[in-house]
């Protein structure tokens, strides 16, 4: 078993590794482009001939085979198809892994995966109701198989395309809960020196993958048959699809990881934010170079608003914050407040039904966390606005405990620290009301 | 075993959302991960925390809820059981057996019936009611302890700072 080995270690993450190969794909681009178009016209017709000539007819793979010649798909074949076996089982590195498996021998592939109807019926997948669940598809998968015998049915237990370099990923069981005889089939990419480009990468359309294909003159799909697997009896299902991808990574001179399709689910994902935040970082230090600082995740937004929130504070927090979202720029929100651009009270849409969508849950949650601090922050502040008040009814009650010595209090009132009551932002106008009313009451007093 | 962690913490995220208790409230910080979540804890009522707005972080275990949880304060927290990079120690965050301070007995411990919710209203009586026997900032405990005005005047700067206050000199 591989340990610490990172899981972008098996998927490509560039189409071109090395400097040589890059200078040779600008020189090479215009001559890919006209054959690429060219192809493009003989492959609808191998695709028209892939519908004409169904399944199992001998002159169908001979022509596909042919076809796929032109079109720069060049298949060889090694070892020895065991016809005993009824389950192909392979690694996975190539959109077109199983056409090649395929025009050597006819074979069911069950598609679970998420190919348009039209498609699949002129490839001749089988749909063996995998959406529904995993012991449907293997009930049918042996139902087939019983029906036509000599058609194997082919599986890629590793449910998604790795670059087959460092380590294959663990391989689901379906395939081997079909069949105790399996036969295992390593397949390997090869493009001539110049054209060094790989045949997939993370997070690929399979569409780029196939003009590759064709732009370039030859790839070729080199199929091996290893010898047969036979389930032992005393051995788990687990243990039989261990063995098998054992087997096939030692042929691929390899090893075997424990990594799932889900792990190269959240590996594509984590690479496409890179690059998003990476072409983001290049757009901003191109468009924006004096205005700058540009707001990349949520949380930098979140104090950013705050932030706002400090020197601004008749605004609501989330409609600073809503704005930040769009302008991604402290300066610019700050324009707009001050431009009146936003409301300063919120439309008060909180306590409504709650969706039972998920989704929508990460948004309840923001705008109850701004709501939970305004209210906080108005809480605070209140009792702060009560504790002025209470010290100015302090010192009105030391004025009249002092026989009413108005110098005094005025001397008071001058050496209160006004600087930094305001600057604690709690003097309120309600404040400097109870102050005039008291000093009002005080010169009716005197008079 | 991730399986059965995913479906629970969606489970509580759906507690948390509907019904949310009083002061408390926690999502996972993105929804492609629901193994780390941002939650907000507002101080009690008439202590020196009170109406302070606290956010932290909390990250689930892959075989949550077997293991417990970890959490940790995202601002300035000064507390005698609060670490100061923020980390909060108390008993129901620790799984039985593994006790760094020996002072909690293990029917207060992690248990697979605790809840994300039952965490932070243990950290909202934590805040409330420091607990100075086992201190994981020792200079807070001591401040506590001694200087209680001292501690409170923090707490309060602590606290604007949370509503976006300007800090106070008074």
């Amino acid at each position: 078993m591989a340990e610490n080995l990172q899981i972008d270690e098996i998927l490509n993450q560039k189409r071109i590794g090395d400097v040589i190969t890059k200078a040779f794909a600008i020189f090479f681009f215009p001559l890919g482009l006209i054959l690429l178009i060219i192809r493009c016209f003989i492959g609808v017709h191998a695709f028209l001939i892939a519908c004409l000539l169904r399944k199992s007819n001998r002159i169908r793979s001979i022509v596909m085979r042919f076809m796929c010649c032109v079109l720069g798909i060049v298949v060889r074949k090694f070892g020895e198809r065991d016809e005993s076996a009824q389950v192909l089982v392979s690694n996975h590195i190539s959109i077109l892994d199983h056409l090649a498996i395929d025009l050597i021998s006819p074979c069911f592939l069950p598609s679970i995966w998420d190919i348009p109807t039209v498609i699949r019926w002129c490839f001749g997948y089988v749909d063996l109701g995998a959406s529904r669940g995993r012991s449907e598809l293997v009930q049918n998968a042996k139902k087939l198989l019983a029906e036509t015998r000599g058609q194997p049915i082919l599986a890629f237990p590793e449910g998604e395309i790795t670059n087959g370099k460092r380590a294959l990923l663990k391989f689901s069981t379906w395939a081997f809960e079909i069949s105790d005889v399996v036969q295992p089939i390593s397949i390997t990419v090869s493009r001539p020196v110049p054209w060094n480009f790989s045949v997939s990468r993370i997070a690929a359309s399979w569409l780029a993958d196939l003009v590759l294909f064709f732009a370039i003159p030859a790839t070729f799909i080199n199929v091996e048959y290893l010898p047969k697997l036979t389930r032992n009896e005393d051995e788990s299902i687990d243990e039989f699809a261990l063995r098998t991808a054992q087997t096939i990574a030692t042929h691929l001179k390899i090893e075997v990881s424990n990594f799932e399709p889900r792990d190269v689910a959240e590996a594509t994902k984590r690479w496409k934010r890179d690059q998003f935040e990476r072409r983001n970082q290049a757009g901003n230090s191109l468009s924006s170079g004096s205005s700058g600082n540009r707001l990349q995740n949520d949380r930098q937004l979140d104090e950013c608003a705050m932030r706002i929130k400090q020197s601004h504070p008749s605004f609501h927090l989330s409609l600073i914050r809503e704005d930040l979202q769009k302008t991604r720029n402290q300066a610019a929100t700050i324009t707009n407040l001050k431009l009146g651009k936003i409301p300063k009270d919120l439309n008060p849409n909180l306590d409504g039904k709650i969706n039972l969508d998920p989704s929508s849950w990460k948004s309840i949650f923001s705008s109850r966390k701004w709501q939970m601090i305004e209210e906080n922050r108005s809480k605070y502040l209140q009792k702060d606005g009560a504790f002025v008040a209470t010290y100015l009814y302090d010192l009105y009650h030391s004025y009249v405990n002092r026989n009413y010595d108005f110098e005094n209090f005025v001397e008071q009132l001058v050496n209160i620290d006004w600087e930094k009551i305001i600057r604690r932002s709690v003097f309120s106008g309600k404040c400097l009301i109870d102050l005039l009313k008291i000093i009002i009451k005080i010169r009716k007093g005197v008079e | 075993m991730a399986g059965y962690a995913l479906k629970r913490l969606m489970t509580e995220y759906k507690e948390l959302t509907t019904r949310p208790p009083e002061g408390i409230i926690a999502a996972p910080i993105d929804e492609d991960n629901f193994f780390e979540w941002e939650c907000l804890i507002t101080g009690p009522d008439d202590t020196c925390f009170a109406n302070g707005v606290f956010p932290a972080r909390i990250v689930f275990p892959q075989d949550y809820p077997l293991s417990p949880p970890k959490m940790r304060f995202t601002c300035n927290i000064f507390h005698p059981n609060i670490y100061a990079d923020g980390r909060v120690c108390i008993s129901i965050l620790h799984a039985p057996g593994d006790d760094p301070t020996g002072y909690e007995s293990s029917n207060e411990r992690w248990s697979p019936v605790q809840s994300i919710e039952k965490i932070l209203l243990s950290v909202v009586s934590m805040l409330a009611e420091p607990n100075d026997e086992s201190p994981a900032n020792v200079s807070a405990a001591k401040m506590w302890r001694e200087d209680r005005q001292q501690f409170e005047k923090i707490a309060d700067s602590l606290v604007r700072k949370t509503l976006c206050l300007p800090a106070s000199e008074l």
